[in-house]
């Protein structure tokens, strides 16, 4: 170190004993090493303020650093080995895959880099293990909580995220085998299974209905009552809508990640009344009898 | 290395080290009355004593950082791994 102690710590040469220590704590959580894996800059200005520090740190060498007694050279430290300079191969005890192992499709990668690991000493990330579980179909739309009950009796809440959709695989951080020697404990991955639904098909993020109306709806227009996952809402069927015609209803569909919803496509069924209708019947009689003088009309004009 | 050269390397003292281990902050092979010390956790002491000294990391903190700091060093892995992988 060959530049000023008093300059690398940032401080005035009358700076009290507290301030020199304040400073180079300031610097040292900035600089060192172990907090900058990377950053090589960092290691050489972290040495030169540690080699600063165990000259101005101490009073009675700051003293005669002061009085020309000694000077800064000399004071370099030997080379110390960090944290960071055994961590890096992965090949220890301390070795963690916890920062990617929600990578999606990555678990080949990963297991084989970290797999490589090969020593019996070595703490083992426990295994992780497979449950199934079966999901109302509202349940799985709609998530929530539900318990799982394990092979020894006990039991697992497992959050069901709203949207979750049959194959979908859930992960349980630690709740899968312990691990080896003191190692990780593995996770629980659930694969779900949706159950189908009597009413509701999904396609997508998109929900499918199939919904009677009244012939009266059909012909002249009218507002019914439509089931949707997150319960019955109100639509406008429009005039003259017949059985196969579809009404999208924006945002009642499968709630996603990003909260925004799919929508729900209802296909419109017409319906006769129940039972026969005498004034229905007369109507549509006297309806046809028109219809029919009007096609004669028609096709004797033509 | 054995139990008394690691304190010396480490400049740590017994108890402390027993503190540590039972925290899960040094895991050392070998079992409890035979350990097996090696670099990693020399340089890991180190560390751990610099935290809780000049870093101002409380005791609470430093299981956090640790973990933390062991993550990084697992991504930089992956990704260094990527890397190479990825070179034509």
């Amino acid at each position: 170190m060959a530049s000023d102690p008093y300059t690398v710590l940032g401080v005035k040469r009358d700076a009290p004993q507290s301030e020199i220590q304040k400073s180079y704590r300031r610097l040292a959580k900035k600089l060192h090493p172990d907090l900058n894996p990377g950053n090589k800059k960092a290691e050489e200005r972290f040495k030169d303020v540690a080699a600063a520090y165990d000259l101005l740190g101490d009073p009675a060498k700051r003293a005669r650093f002061d009085s020309g007694e000694i000077d800064a050279a000399g004071q370099e430290r030997p080379a110390q080995q960090f944290y960071r300079d055994y961590a890096g191969s992965g090949d220890h005890a301390y070795s963690s895959d916890a920062g990617f192992q929600d990578f999606a499709g990555a678990e080949d990668i990963i297991s084989e880099i970290f797999g490589r690991q090969g020593r019996s000493t070595v703490r083992r990330r426990g295994s992780d293990v497979q449950y199934h579980l079966a999901l109302d179909f509202l349940g799985a739309i709609n998530g929530g909580k539900q318990a799982l009950t394990l092979p020894d009796g006990s039991s697992l809440d497992v959050a069901i995220p709203p949207g979750t959709r049959s194959g979908q695989i859930l992960r349980l951080r630690g709740k899968g085998r312990s691990g080896l020697n003191g190692g990780v404990t593995g996770d629980a991955l659930i694969e779900i299974e949706v159950r189908p639904h009597p009413v509701f098909k999904r396609q997508g993020d998109d929900i499918h209905v199939e919904q009677a109306i009244p012939l009266a709806d059909a012909v002249l227009g009218g507002r019914i009552s439509v089931p949707t996952p997150a319960g019955p809402v109100t639509m406008r069927v429009p005039r003259w809508s017949n059985t196969g015609t579809i009404l999208r209803l924006k945002g009642k569909g499968v709630p996603r990640p990003d909260k925004t919803r799919g929508d729900e496509y209802v296909a419109l069924k017409v319906m006769l009344p129940d039972k026969p209708d005498p004034e229905l019947e007369r109507l549509i009689a006297q309806w046809q009898s028109a219809h029919e003088k009007h096609q004669q009309h028609a096709a004797v004009g033509a | 290395m054995r139990t008394r050269e690691f304190l010396i390397e480490a400049r740590l003292d017994a108890r402390a080290l027993d503190a540590w281990i039972e925290e899960g902050w040094l895991r050392p092979h070998g079992s409890r009355l035979c350990r097996e010390f090696s670099e990693i956790d020399v340089a890991r002491a180190r560390l751990i004593g610099d935290l809780r000294g000049n870093l101002g990391v409380n005791d609470e903190a430093v299981p956090v950082v640790l973990d933390l700091i062991d993550q990084i060093h697992g991504l930089r892995r992956l990704v260094r791994e990527l890397m190479e992988r990825s070179r034509p």
